[in-house]
């Protein structure tokens, strides 16, 4: 098994819809323990790139170009997915399962034993404070509860990597605040790699570094710091528009 | 009148863009009335009956009082039964037996519409003065009263054609093999669990898991640290416990509301219920695997015409399949449900126990097998 820097690394990675490039030679590398955003307008490449990496998604040059540290993929796909958390899109909940039964359902998917999902259950529904929620099934609760108790369920097997596919959408500026103090909150103490993509720019700010996306091309990487110093731009927004500026130039 | 006009104007519209819902609206009542129409457009032909004709040519003697008027031969009239059915009736197809008690185990064994054994004299019988009245053995399965219903009409048909103005003396001991008194409800109830089983599993199979597409979980449970077998392995197990409660549903109302009876023995009912978890996989397979080419319930919808049309249609559940034209009948021989149908109504009708080596179990089986193998590889998240 070949030793990497980096907890997840892509070389020359691509991916072909038809005749549209949704990837197009991507190198990245995200790091053990940080937080990584990637942004970008609608179309950019970002959900493709997160398939990718979990392998949803074949890339158009086979497997090899995609790593993860620790693990031979593919042959340790299974292996490596014990220790990943992912949250897609869309809420991924089953209307006619309480919040709690989701969670517990999807840790004991995720392979941890009956005794172990109750407990990460309940300590899940503690820290994303779903207490008064548990026992409402899924279609009843509100889209910012749903969202919680989608989080709670990609992340009630403490993974070491996590994929969170724009998991602040739709939610209340209060909501958004508290998902990303979540994510700080266990990248810092449980050293977990947590890759977000995000339509919200000013969101992008409280990552450890940011990956700018467009038309498939990673055209920045960054701390978020770094970016707006190198822009001469205030607020991420601004950064963004700026780095598209100059590459439409 | 413009908001009529403009959802109209819509609906149109947006149909027409969606290539599929075009074909369906076109193909589908096609498909259903050509497929209908051959079906019912058939007659019942070529049941196989096996005829045991120990008759010969007669010697008959006519006197008149204590004289002898004349002496007369006369054809075999068992001849010239056989060689009607043999060669002009299109309804059954003869095999010519010797030997009536193992003709009879052959019915049993369902190689065999029914035996007919025509006596030795039978002709000398019939047409002497001298003669008894005989008694014509007919060994009979009428597990399918449809098609016993078309073979005892030709069988007697010929009899009364070769034997005319000396029927009089000529009588029928039919014995029945399977079906003595069956009911129409007794004969179409092991097709409706058939039918019932398999729409339910199909429609309830493909509509879960296209929500369960639509809505992420599928992605979710693909990136569970399992193979996905073990998703369609969850389904088969899950909807095996449903094709279970459907069929103890249709075998309480079908035996107290209606008094038909599935079963004599708990052998036969073990044999039943697991004849309709077989029913049901078939049909949840069918919908894993369809499900990977719908990306709505409304395109779901649309598998109808080429799946539960053709299992109706096709299996032998209002149709024997020996009414279905040569033609399409091979279609009926490709569908796991044209055997559900025939195991069930030996179940049911005939009183028979399930064995492993069953052709019409192994053939459903292998479908199943083949499908999940299938469904392993379509099964993917978009």
């Amino acid at each position: 098994m070949q030793l990497l820097k980096y907890d997840v690394e892509l070389r020359n990675v691509n991916k072909k819809f038809g005749t549209i490039n949704a990837v197009d030679n991507l190198d990245l590398n995200i790091k053990q323990g940080e937080i990584f955003c990637l942004v970008g307008p609608n179309a950019a490449g970002k959900t493709t790139t997160i398939k990718l990496i979990l392998g949803i998604l074949k890339p158009e040059k086979g497997d090899t170009n995609i790593r993860v540290k620790g693990f031979n993929i593919p042959a340790e796909k299974k292996k490596l997915r014990k220790i990943m958390g992912y949250l897609p899109q869309r809420k991924a909940l089953y209307d006619m399962l309480t919040a709690r039964e989701n969670i517990e359902f999807f840790a004991k998917a995720k392979g941890l034993s009956n005794s172990d999902a109750k407990i990460n259950t309940s300590a899940m529904i503690k820290r994303l404070s779903l207490t008064e929620h548990q026992q409402k099934l899924a279609v009843h609760l509100s889209g910012g509860t749903q969202q919680r108790t989608a989080l709670a369920s990609a992340m009630v097997n403490n993974p070491q990597i996590v994929f969170l596919d724009e998991p602040t959408v739709g939610l209340d500026p209060v909501l958004r605040r508290e998902f990303w103090e979540y994510f700080k909150q266990i990248a810092r103490s449980q050293n977990t790699t947590i890759v977000v993509t995000t339509h919200y720019l000013n969101e992008a700010e409280w990552a450890d570094r940011v990956g700018v996306m467009r038309d498939g091309k990673l055209i920045a990487i960054e701390t978020p710091q770094k970016l707006m110093e190198q822009t001469n731009q205030h607020n991420m927004e601004n950064m963004f528009f700026e780095l598209i500026k100059g590459e439409t130039q | 009148m413009r908001l009529t006009f403009l959802i109209m104007k819509r609906l149109f519209r947006t149909l027409s863009r969606d290539h599929r819902t075009v074909g369906l609206v076109v193909v589908a009542p096609a498909l259903f009335m050509v497929m209908f129409g051959i079906a019912f457009g058939g007659e019942i032909e070529h049941v196989p009956i096996a005829i045991i004709n120990n008759d010969s040519d007669a010697e008959v003697v006519i006197t008149y009082g204590i004289f002898i008027v004349f002496n007369e031969t006369v054809s075999s009239l068992g001849d010239s039964i056989t060689n009607t059915l043999d060669l002009d009736d299109p309804r059954v197809d003869v095999t010519h037996l010797t030997d009536y008690e193992s003709a009879k185990k052959e019915v049993d064994n369902k190689k065999y519409a029914c035996a007919v054994l025509i006596p030795v004299n039978f002709t000398y019988n019939l047409v002497s003065p001298q003669g008894s009245n005989i008694s014509l053995e007919i060994y009979f399965d009428n597990s399918n009263p449809q098609v016993g219903g078309v073979v005892i009409q030709a069988i007697q048909e010929s009899f009364q054609q070769a034997t005319g103005e000396f029927r009089a003396n000529l009588g029928f001991d039919v014995t029945y093999a399977y079906g003595k008194d069956i009911s129409t409800l007794d004969f179409f109830t092991p097709g409706m669990i058939v039918y019932g089983v398999f729409f339910f599993s199909f429609m309830l199979v493909i509509m879960t898991l296209i929500e369960e597409r639509r809505s992420g979980t599928l992605s979710l449970l693909l990136q569970c640290p399992y193979d996905k077998i073990e998703i369609i392995l969850g389904y088969l197990a899950a909807f095996s416990i449903v094709s279970t409660i459907q069929t103890t549903l249709i075998i309480l109302i079908a035996g107290l509301v209606f008094q038909v009876s599935l079963g004599v023995t708990i052998a036969n009912y073990i044999s039943l219920y697991i004849a309709a978890i077989i029913v049901g996989w078939t049909g949840l397979v069918l919908a894993i695997f369809l499900s990977a080419f719908a990306r709505s319930e409304f395109q779901a919808v649309q598998f109808i015409p080429i799946t539960i049309i053709p299992v109706l249609l096709l299996s032998g559940i209002v149709i024997p399949l020996s009414q279905i034209p040569e033609i399409i009948r091979w279609v009926s021989y490709l569908l796991p449900t044209t055997y559900s149908v025939d195991l069930l109504r030996q179940i049911a009708i005939e009183g028979y126990v399930l064995e492993p080596l069953n052709f019409g179990l192994l053939f459903q089986i292998s479908f199943v097998l083949m499908l999940v193998v299938a469904s392993r590889l379509t099964l993917k998240e978009n």
